[in-house]
């Protein structure tokens, strides 16, 4: 297993709205999502995953219910409000925005 | 919406902050089962899979702590876990928290409840429009003050630039009889007020029910209205609304009442309960009547008092000039609420002086309380520091420890201050203004609260706030040999406890000189003698008797009915009883060096031939009254001792005679008799000589009864009351009271103030006193390895201990130094309310200096003695 890469606060805030964007998820599979959409470059540690929820949740641009799980079990479903789904696109366009300015720095350097 | 889910994501966190941290737990375990399940569907054993999964989650507390960081309020929920620590603490070292409280608390409550007395007394508006725009206009006569006559104030109506209206009043027993079963009503005597009509008008208020009185109802036959109380409405006719239109009979005549006044309408005073216009008669007008009116006045849009000062006293010129009375009379214009508040005023700034200064001391040692807690902590907060606390959380734990203390002294504070004012308002003597409004003031005891909370809380934030700005390396040295970073620090503790020495000074001088001025009171010879003497007050009815010998002839006949009385020795009649304010006379006496009409004011009084046997006033030269001193007789007064001396140094004072102003008729009296000086006005003022009219030739309607035992038992009142009766059953009578009674009462209020100041200067004793052992106490503990040096070099025992002790000494000195410079000032403001002792008492300034000296100095030597006591060996190993 390659040693899991450093995100950037911001970047995963990002990437979990990102992922719930389509459905509700509990907690691990976000985890799972997002090591599964990066091909396992991203991993995301619980200690930085469960802050985050907390954040936006705090934010108003995440809300959680308790549902059942795949495993029927009792487990914490995290869904966009509108409010994170403006704050979404707003990142994304910011994000797409930053990687291409990267990307022309790196190729024309 | 936005906010709205912000305040109740934060409210929930707060409010439900355990059920928060149970689901998160919840979502973590399941998180974990989750990982291991799928662990185990990639075909690990379920052991391996468990260790798996373990590993790559980390800490559940860590994440825990982190998530709860994250969460709405999460500042707030570690305040109140700070302040739960400084709780905890404040179990752990009782003496620290209880002493923090005590200062808080007292230190509110007593600031509170004088301020808030101050307030309510001398600077709360008087409940009239425009209230400083009111005015209380004097006659000035020798530089005292007179009461105006009916003409002075007719004329002051005419000075329209400086006055907007003027109106005039004076008090009147008036004798209510009320419309119950015949015979079987107590007469009631009212306190009442004889004003113009303009008065309600002037003062801005109108009646509650009703109306006051209209223009012209000072015409003589109009007169007979009268407006009520709002007290005496309620307690005499059940706060009926049918009142007004209804006849009620006062001094035998039947009134109209026209109206109800308000609650809050206590004018003149709280005592008054009925008003009745004044008719002015027509001989008043040409100033040949005597002065008693209270006159007021309301200023002019744009006028100054200055300005209505010079106005008033050029008019009291011009009347001196028409009416040839009062030459050399100025006239005093006042502001009403100085002028209500003239008397108490001196009383009150000291109280408010002394509660100052106990509170800065309050202050003071509040701060270096918390202010050596929070230093000692030094080490553990670079600790804290160091392992990455933040600063601003550092700051907010160390204010957090010390919000437990002050939260709970000021809620005792407040406790304390509401009970104070109430003790005050009932420990206060009659006479005192405006007492009725004293209530705790809201913005005095927000000033008083926020000033040592917020000294509180800097004291103990100092520290954290210093170590803000210095490193870890100089925060721990001063743990270090040969340390001298504390030095800054002593320096400052020290300056703090001389000042609070500085501030008691003054507190205990000022204290001592009112216990001094008690205890010359005490020794001062009243000039009669108290014991065995009942006194009630009664006034005539004119109606009932309507000329001067009616009423002297009454007089005789309840003087006889009250003298059968068994076991009453004598039986004397006054008009104004001693001890009881005075009644200022101006009269032309005939002496070699007078000038023509020059007036000389005296303290004059209407006597029975028993009088001055009754209340034990020795007769040195000529002789009484008798009854046969009556309006056919030669006119005949009996002057004090020192009226005598004044005028005629050396020879008798028999057969020498004065007369009355030329307003009242110029008529000659011979002096008959001469009897002791009296303490007529009070027992700490003595400002004028006497003179005694006989009751058959200057008649008075207003008298007080006395009534002296021939046993050691004062003659009980029912009696007293029943023979009066039996004279005249509708005869009112009030204000029952001992004349040992009236003795007391006299400087209860000088008592009061001596008790307040002494509180005050116990407690600044104490402070100062536990200031400074706080300082010796841990300058021992500072200097325990120098000291343990010291002594393995040879210092002996008591050399330590003056060493150690001369930390606080040192500051008590210096403090004092200080404090006697406030004190010298301080002392010489006092000059109206000592009585026999200097303005700068040297005795009072030398006992107290002494006194706190003495205390600060075994409050040094007690902690530094245990310095004393250091076991070098046991300090050096310590290291």
């Amino acid at each position: 297993m390659t040693k899991p890469t450093d995100l950037v606060q911001g970047t995963l805030d990002l990437l979990i709205l990102r992922t719930i964007a389509t459905e509700k998820l509990h907690g691990w599979a976000i985890a799972q999502r997002i090591q599964l959409l990066s091909k396992d470059v991203l991993q995301v540690n619980q200690g930085s995953l469960y802050p985050a929820l907390q954040r936006l949740e705090r934010q108003g641009w995440i809300t959680a219910d308790w549902g059942v799980s795949e495993t029927s079990r009792r487990a914490r479903f995290y869904r966009l409000t509108s409010a994170g789904r403006r704050r979404l696109e707003q990142e994304r366009a910011d994000w797409e925005r930053l990687s291409a300015a990267i990307s022309l720095v790196m190729r024309t350097a | 919406m936005r906010l709205i889910h912000q305040i109740a994501t934060v409210f929930r966190a707060i409010a439900r902050s355990g059920r928060v941290d149970a689901d998160l737990a919840e979502e973590m375990r399941f998180h974990l089962e989750r990982e291991i399940q799928a662990n185990i569907a990639r075909g690990m054993s379920p052991d391996a899979a468990r260790r798996a999964a373990r590993l790559t989650f980390g800490s559940v507390d860590a994440v825990q702590e982190t998530s709860r960081d994250e969460r709405p309020g999460a500042a707030m929920r570690e305040w109140v876990r700070d302040v739960r620590f400084g709780a905890r603490l404040l179990r752990k070292s009782p003496a620290f928290g209880l002493t923090g409280v005590a200062l808080v608390a007292l230190g509110i409550g007593a600031a509170t409840a004088i301020f808030s007395v101050v307030y309510g007394v001398m600077l709360q508006p008087l409940p009239f429009r425009e209230p400083n725009r009111l005015v209380t206009i004097w006659l000035e006569r020798h530089s005292a003050r007179n009461y105006p006559a009916a003409a002075d104030a007719i004329a002051l109506r005419d000075l329209r630039d400086v006055f907007d209206d003027v109106s005039l009043f004076a008090n009147v027993n008036l004798n209510l009889v009320g419309d119950c079963a015949p015979g079987g009503c107590e007469p009631q005597r009212l306190e009442g007020a004889r004003v113009a009509p303009n008065l309600f008008s002037l003062l801005g208020v109108s009646a509650a029910l009703g109306r006051t009185f209209t223009a012209d109802e000072d015409q003589a036959g109009r007169e007979h209205v009268v407006v009520l109380g709002d007290a005496l409405w309620r307690a005499q006719f059940d706060a009926g609304p049918t009142i007004v239109g209804r006849q009620i009979r006062l001094n035998g005549s039947l009134y109209t009442v026209v109206g109800v006044m308000g609650p809050d309408f206590r004018y003149p005073s709280s005592d008054h309960q009925a008003w009745v216009p004044l008719v002015i008669r027509p001989a008043e007008l040409t100033r040949t009547e005597t002065e008693n009116y209270k006159v007021v006045a309301r200023l002019a849009p744009g006028a100054t008092l200055p300005e209505a000062r010079q106005a008033a006293t050029s008019l009291a010129k011009r009347l001196a000039a028409t009416y040839g009375v009062n030459v050399g009379a100025g006239m005093i214009v006042d502001s009403m609420l100085d002028d209500a508040t003239r008397e108490v005023r001196p009383f009150l700034t000291l109280l408010l002086a002394a509660v100052s200064f106990l509170l800065a001391i309050a202050c003071l040692n509040l701060s270096s309380l918390f202010g050596a807690r929070a230093s000692a902590r030094r080490g553990e907060l670079a600790v804290r520091l160091a392992l990455g606390a933040t600063r601003p959380r550092v700051i907010a734990q160390a204010i957090a420890e010390a919000v437990p203390i002050l939260a709970l002294g000021a809620v005792l504070g407040v406790a304390v201050a509401q009970w104070a004012v109430r003790l005050f308002v009932m420990g206060v003597p009659a006479g005192v203004p405006r007492i009725e409004n004293v209530a705790v003031s809201g913005p005095v005891l927000v000033v008083s609260l926020g000033l040592l909370v917020l000294t509180g809380l800097a004291a103990s934030a100092a520290p954290a706030v210093q170590a803000w700005s210095s490193d870890f390396a100089t925060m721990t040295k001063d743990g270090g040999r040969g340390s001298t970073a504390g030095r800054g620090r002593s320096i400052a503790r020290r300056v703090v406890v001389g000042a609070q020495i500085a501030f008691a000074i003054p507190l205990l001088v000022g204290a001592t000189m009112l216990i001094r001025s008690a205890i010359n009171l005490t020794h001062v010879d009243p000039g009669f003698r108290p014991a065995r003497i009942t006194t009630l007050k009664f006034e005539v009815s004119r109606n009932e008797h309507p000329s001067d010998r009616d009423v002297a002839d009454y007089y005789a006949r309840l003087v006889d009915a009250v003298h059968a009385i068994p076991g009453v020795a004598s039986v004397g009649l006054v008009n104004r009883i001693p001890l009881s304010g005075g009644q200022t006379n101006p009269v032309h006496i005939d002496h070699p060096t007078a000038r023509p009409d020059e007036l000389t004011n005296v303290d004059s009084r209407t006597v029975s031939p028993d009088y001055f046997e009754t209340m034990g006033i020795a007769l040195v030269a000529g002789r009484g009254f008798t009854e046969h001193d009556d309006a056919d007789a030669p006119l005949v007064a009996i002057v004090d001792e020192r009226l005598a001396r004044e005028m005629w140094p050396g020879e008798s004072a028999i057969g020498r005679r004065f007369r009355e102003p030329p307003w009242a008729g110029r008529r000659w009296f011979s002096i008959v008799g001469v009897v002791r000086h009296v303490r007529a006005v009070g027992l700490d003022v003595d400002p004028l000589p006497q003179v005694y009219w006989s009751y058959r030739q200057w008649t008075q309607d207003r008298m007080v009864l006395a009534v002296r035992s021939a046993t050691e038992a004062v003659v009980p009142v029912r009696p007293v009351i029943e023979a009066i009766r039996s004279v005249d059953a509708e005869q009112s009578v009030y204000d029952v009271q001992t004349m040992r009674r009236i003795v007391d009462e006299s400087v209860a209020s000088r008592r009061l103030v001596m008790r307040l100041m002494i509180g005050f200067s116990a407690l600044a004793l104490v402070l100062a006193a536990v200031g400074i052992y706080g300082v010796v106490a841990y300058g021992v503990t500072q200097r325990i390895r120098e000291f343990g040096v010291r002594v393995a070099l040879g210092a002996t025992a008591s050399e330590i201990t003056r060493l150690a002790a001369w930390q606080g000494t040192s500051s008590a000195l210096a403090g004092a130094a200080v404090g006697l410079v406030f004190a010298v000032g301080a002392a010489g403001a006092m000059r109206n309310l000592v009585f026999g002792v200097a303005p700068r008492d040297a005795i009072s300034i030398v006992c107290a200096t002494v006194l706190l000296l003495l205390v600060a100095f075994v409050a040094s030597y007690i902690p530094a003695k245990q310095a004393g006591a250091v076991d070098p060996g046991i300090t050096l190993r310590a290291e």
